[in-house]
């Protein structure tokens, strides 16, 4: 390994451990140095966490679904939601003339999933012992807090959002987001009403 | 500790955590086994969701000539043994229905053993196509059966009417329009189509008799487009035993003579086909709409379940 390789990888595990100890702490420092092959690669690793837990046979019985297709599609859904994300909350951040840099941003999000790596544990735990369901389902439920906790951070420190604005702001996007599922799901439920209305009318 | 080390175990545990749940999940997916392209012994697996019609494009329904080309290519392929037919449709178009069937049909004469194994429903033309196979597997509480054909008609002239819209024909013969909206069927118009149900109806009933070896005048009093609960099925012969995914898979096993105890699972469908389910899915349980949905193409002979 050359000498700036040997480097970087001991500062991607200097970067973990500062996640692991001070969470906050290493975001401020990915805030000053980031870097977004670092952030891609813990996302990289986030994702494929995610993907396996989600394949778990609770929660996807069926055995023809094939396990390499369920991971490239949360890999690729996971890549997009993570770029489109931090874009609403970008253009939001500047919509309000708020300073801060998208790539920092990424990588001040990226490095934040990483509290989704125990996630498999859990899942597993889940399955193979469904009476520890309560127990797993608070730490998969803890995990996603602690994310969003992270996510908070992270705007606060890229774009100097006070806190309690930089909480508004984190829910923005994903009010926004859900309440667009929600009109289209409302949408598409309506157009079958009236489909099926016409239809009744007509023939 | 220092941030280094932590950093290291945190690694290290994600990594060792990783690999336990892709033992777990790589272990108990069927699928994965079936990645094996050495394996001597396969047993194919294909799915038949949804309504059976030549549309193009859209949500839901199969891709009849997709479908037909992959039971095509099995018949080449030397490892597999038998062909797994995944059911969950309520049929389709006549002459959709039967070029899978005859698909088949072709497939079982090349040496392949065939199994049909029913999900929710396998109902009229989806149950033309089981029959086609070798044996049939339902869940007791499957729906099947339905042998009939439908032909339905609306009629838009009291629409017409209260819009003060009139729509003028002009046919090369008198039989060039039948079935039009904007009219009444003639009584001569309603035999011609009566005529072209009951030949349709006549090949269903053939195909299900030589198919399921039942003889004429025991199918005939069940062949009146009802449907029948798996329980009901079996007992009446339309189905051959009764029980899950495993079951037919042991079934296909026992019926292709295969002697090896885990045969690799080959799942036909493509990688980007399932990738692309994921998203069509999503939005729209549509392989699950009746194909009675509003549909300008309506007017079509149908082995249906409605």
């Amino acid at each position: 390994m050359s000498g700036n390789k040997k480097a970087k990888a001991w500062d991607f595990l200097d970067r973990v451990g500062g996640m692991a100890q001070n969470p906050f702490k290493a975001l401020a420092d990915v805030q000053t140095r980031p870097d977004l092959p670092q952030a891609v690669l813990v996302v990289f690793l986030t994702l494929l966490a995610r993907a396996l837990s989600f394949s778990m046979e609770a929660q996807a019985p069926d055995p023809s679904t094939a396990v390499p297709q369920k991971i490239l599609s949360v890999l690729i859904s996971g890549f997009f939601f993570w770029i489109a994300l931090s874009w609403a909350w970008h253009l939001l951040s500047r919509f309000f003339k708020k300073e801060g840099r998208y790539d920092t941003l990424l990588c001040l999000l990226g490095w934040s999933t990483i509290v989704y790596w125990p996630m498999p544990l859990f899942a597993l735990m889940k399955t193979l012992a469904p009476s520890l369901g309560w127990f797993a389902g608070g730490f998969l439920f803890s995990i996603k807090a602690g994310f969003l906790v992270l996510a908070w951070k992270s705007l606060v420190i890229n774009y100097g959002w006070s806190s309690a604005k930089g909480w508004a702001l984190l829910f923005f996007p994903l009010i926004l987001f859900a309440a667009l599922l929600v009109s289209a799901a409302a949408f598409f439920a309506l157009s079958l009403l009236s489909g099926a209305f016409l239809f009744k009318v007509l023939f | 500790m220092t941030r280094r080390r932590l950093g290291l175990l945190v690694l290290l545990l994600y990594l060792f955590t990783l690999g336990v749940a892709a033992w777990f999940v790589v272990g108990r997916s069927g699928t994965v086994r079936a990645a094996a392209p050495s394996a001597k012994e396969a047993i194919a697996v294909v799915e038949l969701q949804g309504p059976i019609t030549f549309s193009m494009g859209g949500i839901g329904g199969m891709d009849v000539n997709r479908t037909v080309r992959r039971l095509r290519a099995l018949r080449e392929r030397r490892d597999v043994k038998a062909v797994l037919l995944r059911i969950n449709s309520p049929g389709g178009s006549v002459a959709a229905v039967q070029e899978i069937h005859q698909e088949i049909l072709s497939l079982r004469e090349s040496g392949k053993s065939v199994i049909a194994s029913v999900e929710d429903v396998a109902a009229s033309g989806g149950y033309y196509i089981a029959a086609a196979s070798d044996k049939i597997v339902a869940n007791p509480g499957s729906l099947t059966g339905s042998i009939g054909v439908i032909f339905q008609l609306g009629n838009m002239q009291g629409l017409m009417k209260k819009i003060g819209v009139r729509v003028e024909s002009v046919v090369s013969g008198d039989k060039k329009d039948a079935g039009s909206p904007f009219r009444p069927l003639t009584r001569e118009e309603r035999r011609l189509f009566q005529d072209i149900v009951n030949e349709a109806y006549e090949q269903f009933f053939r195909a299900v008799a030589e198919g399921r070896k039942i003889p004429e005048e025991r199918l005939r009093p069940l062949a009146d487009g009802r449907i029948f609960i798996g329980t009901q099925a079996k007992e009446a012969g339309l189905v051959d035993e009764l029980g899950n995914f495993e079951t037919a898979l042991r079934v296909a096993k026992e019926t292709a003579g295969i002697t090896a105890e885990r045969p690799a699972l080959i799942d036909v469908a493509p990688s980007w086909e399932r990738f692309f389910d994921f998203f069509t899915e999503a939005v729209a349980p549509a392989k699950r709409l009746p194909l009675n949905w509003p549909t300008p193409q309506k007017m079509r002979f149908e082995y249906v379940w409605e």
